[in-house]
């Protein structure tokens, strides 16, 4: 046998430093993964574990009787049942409240209220470690709080049943406390088939998906005309009782801007161009009052931002200072041009009128309950920022009633209640204009205020305020 | 080498951990019988028995792995019980038969001599095999790795790893000469050609039966066999360069490989589509944190593939950071006594068998572990000992025997040595 | 099985598995440690005790391959004229450290006998290179 040291040590030699080199590498290689895994599971483990893409966590609400979502009166408007063990979320009214309750859906996700007031539904309060470990015990299922809101299903059937089958939104606000009494948008869904149904729902050209009430971008029309007289108003540009001239249109810009029959009214008060809703007399205020004071009338009245409310909402377009500088700002005065609102704004618009210029905080929830019965929380009233003085206010008001006695909004009129409002008949590019009401009653001593928009619905004062007065009388009968 | 104690305390606390794991996993979901934790504890038993007997035998080498690979089938056993509890059945059962097939092994292996004289009937039979998958397979998840034998399905290309270690081996020690001093080319070629054969008709194999992660796999035993055998850098080069050269090519040519890489890269992008499976495995992931959620208590059923290529998610999310921890350590110290035994070895072609051993466990270790953590792309690899899959179980467990062989046979042959110092 | 239990389970069972795996780690620690002794119990040592006078009393610290001779390349440097370039080398081979002589002119002598073939050391040997007697130290 050859020399053990021989052949062998020279083989192992070259070998070992190699095998070394290998051995290292893999092993660190190996090694390495403990630090991935550590940066997956604790740095960046809450943060995927809270994922809303992670299925875990609708899982998790499974275990959770989701809490109801009641209208006024404490009828359900969403709520959770088991067939069969599993947990199934019924909306009792159907279309009827589709778009402010919303749905959730385990594929599908969650919208209106349903969304917002998750946590609340879900009973995630801020709980200690302790709390956890015990719920992790019991392995009960967790109730949610049951949340009561300020809508009332009459006034809203009413809405709905007036819109008819037209597209638009109707929003009524208890002018006192800017709590939502009716929030409809048409068309709408049945929230409990929105599973079987989301296709068609999705490809439907009338977009019953969206919540025209609060994301519905529309031109204002002639309703923006009281924020226009508001600010010249409280400028002190103009009074009531200033003339204008109307020979039935005005050249801006080489564009001729007329009324919508193209009727000359001649002399007018600011008054009856409110009432008659004369667009040349109101380019000429717009044209005196500036654009730059128009703008801050219309971002104190909240267009442009978003309103603090529990559901999302769209800011809607006030145009830019460069748009209307000089004589730009002649669109906006009636209510067109890039301006752009949502019937919610608009409703806010009313009941800042009615409430004496006192800009409302509007909100939904009434109150928080647990499932005991307890109430949680409670809506804390807000007295609201006050944008317009009292006079300004009641000028407007008185102005308004005359709109509704003998102007464009006399399909509102009703018999033994002064109500107080304005038509719009805003002009869109393609298509017939939208129709637009908003107004409040009683004039006087206000409670309702509403906003009502007919998608292409032509003339304000024929589609919007009859709509308007049905929901009027609805309301009144139900809110004392 | 290690004292007895060591070991049996090894094996009690492992027997713990996933005895205590089946309880846990039945407590939380109540399905399957109690005969199936007697079964899962029955074969886990099998490890120190094996060790008994392989005493019994006169084992002088270093049983270390064994404990530790009981610990790893033991965390397999119970999360695939928890997944799937008739597989478990399944893979105790392969498991049985892994340690069967280990101590055939581990008889051949005491002779390396005798390995080493098969060389051109391992090659042949890797060959046969891979050709076989390619005309009798069966497509399974868009590759043709599988083939069905009725009630079992085995998949020839975990058994060739095995081979190709072998044949590598041998071949390199009989050309071990020629290939390392810089020779003319020509002499150099023609004792490379028949290792390039080798290598070009498996990989073209499994590239044809789209089995991407073998191929890599092969790939990356072929060269680092052929650096510990020469040496030479520039070869290392040559074949890292190849490797590059047939991915790009395999890029264009195949969109397989294209949605495997894009979900590596961004899984979030196409979440319900391409990075599926990627951002699932790391939601599972990060949902177990430090301590995870408990046996039973998560969702890795939400993760495809867990029981098989992704459990580690699915021991991540219910044993948490600390489980996969534990699982990279456990998989650090057995790659890590291969090489040892590698290194303690004396004759040339027990260091290339058994270095070559260890290398395709590791490279194993380390394409899933980083297939999971999205540190890699996907592979298609599994987890040595943990995933189910019999083919994986037994071809690894064919590999822990040639360790252990070559480990007995270096420490008898230092014994001779030390005799002979006493005249 | 009461939940408040089967929490208290899952704890226990990670902190077995940390143990196992702490366990597997100490036991390759605790070889590691061998292995290292064992390197270090391979170093002997070479104490000069007959030599010209730069040379007496030298210590050489030596492990297995290590060259004796007059080479500066060798691992123990005899300046002497009778020791060859390469005179000796000292191999570990099981648990001995060995001596063999490397073809040198005058030989190498152990405990006074001439070598002719690789023999092993023990502690205390005596060797004899050119006209330096070294003493083999390897306390085990």
């Amino acid at each position: 046998m050859e020399s053990p040291t021989g052949r062998r040590r020279t083989a192992g030699w070259i070998v070992a430093a190699r095998i070394h080199r290998v051995a290292r590498g893999l092993v660190g290689l190996i090694a390495l993964q403990a630090l991935v895994a550590a940066y997956w599971q604790v740095w960046r483990g809450p943060h995927l574990a809270q994922d809303p893409r992670n299925p875990r966590l609708l899982l998790a609400e499974e275990r959770v009787h989701r809490g109801a979502i009641l209208d006024r009166y404490r009828a359900p408007l969403a709520q959770t049942q088991f067939t069969a063990g599993r947990p199934v979320r019924v909306y009792p009214a159907g279309p009827l409240f589709a778009h402010l309750v919303g749905y959730r859906n385990l594929r599908l996700g969650k919208t209106g209220l349903e969304a917002a007031l998750d946590p609340v539904l879900l009973g995630v309060k801020r709980r200690t470690p302790w709390e956890v470990f015990q719920e992790t015990l019991a392995r009960r299922l967790r109730r949610g709080l049951d949340v009561v809101l300020t809508v009332d299903p009459e006034v809203q059937r009413a809405a709905y049943r007036a819109l008819g089958g037209r597209a638009g939104a109707v929003v009524v606000l208890d002018s006192r406390d800017g709590a939502v009494l009716a929030m409809v948008s048409a068309p709408a869904f049945d929230p409990n088939a929105v599973e079987r149904t989301w296709e068609a729902l999705r490809k439907d050209a009338g977009s019953p998906l969206l919540n025209r009430a609060t994301h519905g971008r529309y031109p204002p029309g002639s309703t923006f005309k009281v924020v226009t007289m508001a600010a010249a108003l409280s400028r002190r540009i103009a009074t009531p009782k200033t003339t204008f001239f109307c020979p039935g249109f005005v050249a801006v810009r080489g564009q001729r801007i007329t009324d919508g029959e193209g009727r000359a009214h001649g002399p007018v008060t600011l008054e009856d161009a409110l009432v008659v809703s004369c667009n040349v007399a109101f380019v000429q205020l717009g044209l005196r009052t500036g654009g730059q004071t128009l703008r801050e009338f219309a971002a104190a009245f909240g267009i442009g931002t978003q309103l603090p409310f529990e559901l999302p909402t769209d800011p809607g377009h006030l145009p830019t200072p460069a748009e209307v500088a000089g004589d730009g700002v002649a669109q906006m005065a009636f209510g067109q041009g890039s301006l752009l609102v949502t019937p919610f704004q608009m409703a806010v618009v009313a009941a800042t009128i009615a409430r004496g210029g006192v800009l409302p905080k509007p909100y939904v929830v009434a109150e928080v309950q647990t499932p005991e019965g307890r109430v949680a929380e409670r809506h804390r009233p807000d007295a609201g920022e006050r944008i317009l003085a009292a006079e300004v206010a009641e000028i407007l008001r008185d102005t308004m009633v005359e709109v509704t006695s003998r102007g464009t909004g006399r399909a509102a009129a009703i018999p033994g209640v002064a109500v107080a409002g304005k038509t719009g008949t805003a002009t869109t590019p393609g298509g017939a204009p939208h129709a637009w009401f908003i107004g409040f009653a009683p004039a006087h001593t206000p409670r309702v205020a509403v906003a009502v928009l007919v998608e292409h619905g032509g003339s304000g004062g024929q589609t919007a305020a009859p709509i308007a007065r049905e929901v009027l009388v609805r309301a009144l009968q139900r809110i004392p | 080498m290690k004292n007895a104690r060591d070991m049996l305390v090894l094996y009690g606390l492992g027997l713990a951990v996933t005895l205590g794991g089946l309880v846990l996993v039945r407590a939380a979901r109540p399905d399957g019988t109690p005969w199936e934790l007697l079964l899962a504890g029955l074969v886990l038993l099998g490890f120190p028995l094996i060790h008994v007997v392989l005493n019994s035998f006169g084992f002088r080498g270093d049983g270390f792995a064994l404990p530790v690979v009981m610990g790893l089938s033991g965390l397999g056993l119970m999360e695939i019980f928890r997944l799937q509890p008739t597989g478990m059945v399944r893979q105790a059962g392969w498991i049985l038969l892994g340690l069967g097939v280990m101590l055939l092994t581990y008889r051949l292996a005491c002779d390396p001599d005798r390995l080493g004289r098969y060389r051109y009937l391992w090659a042949a039979g890797a060959t046969v095999l891979l050709g076989s998958a390619l005309l009798f397979g069966t497509e399974r998840g868009g590759a043709r790795q599988w083939i069905d034998l009725g009630a079992v399905s085995f998949q020839p290309s975990e058994a060739v790893k095995v081979l190709l270690v072998l044949f590598l081996a041998a071949y390199l020690c009989e050309h071990q000469p020629v290939l390392i001093p810089h020779l003319p080319h020509d002499v150099e070629l023609r004792a490379l050609a028949p290792l390039g054969a080798v290598l070009g008709l498996s990989l073209l194999m499994l590239v044809i039966q789209r089995d991407l992660g073998g191929a890599l796999l092969y790939f990356v035993i072929v060269l680092v066999m052929v650096y510990l055998g020469t040496g030479r850098a520039d070869y290392v080069a040559a074949g890292a360069v190849s490797f590059l050269v047939g991915g790009g090519i395999c890029y264009a040519l195949f969109p397989h490989v294209r949605v495997r890489l894009d979900a590596w890269l961004d899984p979030w992008r196409d979440l319900p589509g391409v990075g599926y499976q990627t951002a699932q495995a790391l939601f599972a992931l990060g949902s177990g944190g430090i301590v995870g959620t408990g046996l039973g208590l998560g969702h890795p059923d939400l993760v495809p593939a867990a029981h098989t290529d992704l459990i580690l998610a699915a021991i991540g999310e219910e044993l948490g950071y600390v489980g996969v921890l534990c699982v990279v350590v456990l998989y650090v110290l057995l790659i890590g006594w291969g090489f040892c035994v590698a290194l303690r070895a004396q004759a040339p072609f027990s260091r290339l068998v058994a270095a070559g051993a260890s290398t395709v466990l590791g490279v194993q270790v380390v394409l899933i572990l980083g297939g999971s953590l999205r540190f890699v792309p996907l592979t298609g690899i599994t987890l040595p000992f943990v995933s189910y899959g019999g083919s994986s179980i037994v071809s690894n467990f064919v590999l822990l025997g040639l360790l252990l062989g070559v480990s007995h046979r270096e420490e008898a042959d230092r014994g001779v040595d030390r005799g002979r110092a006493h005249p | 099985m009461s939940e408040l239990g089967l929490q208290l389970l899952r704890y226990v069972l990670l902190a077995f598995l940390l143990l196992f795996t702490y366990r597997a780690v100490r036991v390759v620690q605790d070889g590691l440690r061998a292995a290292a002794a064992e390197e270090v119990a391979r170093c002997a040592t070479l104490v000069v005790e007959e030599a010209s006078p730069e040379l007496r009393g030298r210590l050489f610290v030596v492990t297995s391959g290590a060259v004796i001779g007059r080479s500066p390349s060798a691992e123990v440097v005899l300046p002497d004229e009778f020791t060859s370039a390469q005179h000796a080398r000292l191999v570990v081979r099981g648990s001995h450290f060995w001596v063999e002589d490397l073809g040198s002119k005058n030989g190498t002598f152990l405990n006074g006998r001439r070598l002719e073939a690789p023999a092993p050391l023990e502690d205390g040997d005596q060797l004899r290179i050119g006209r330096v007697t070294l003493r083999f130290r390897w306390p085990k």
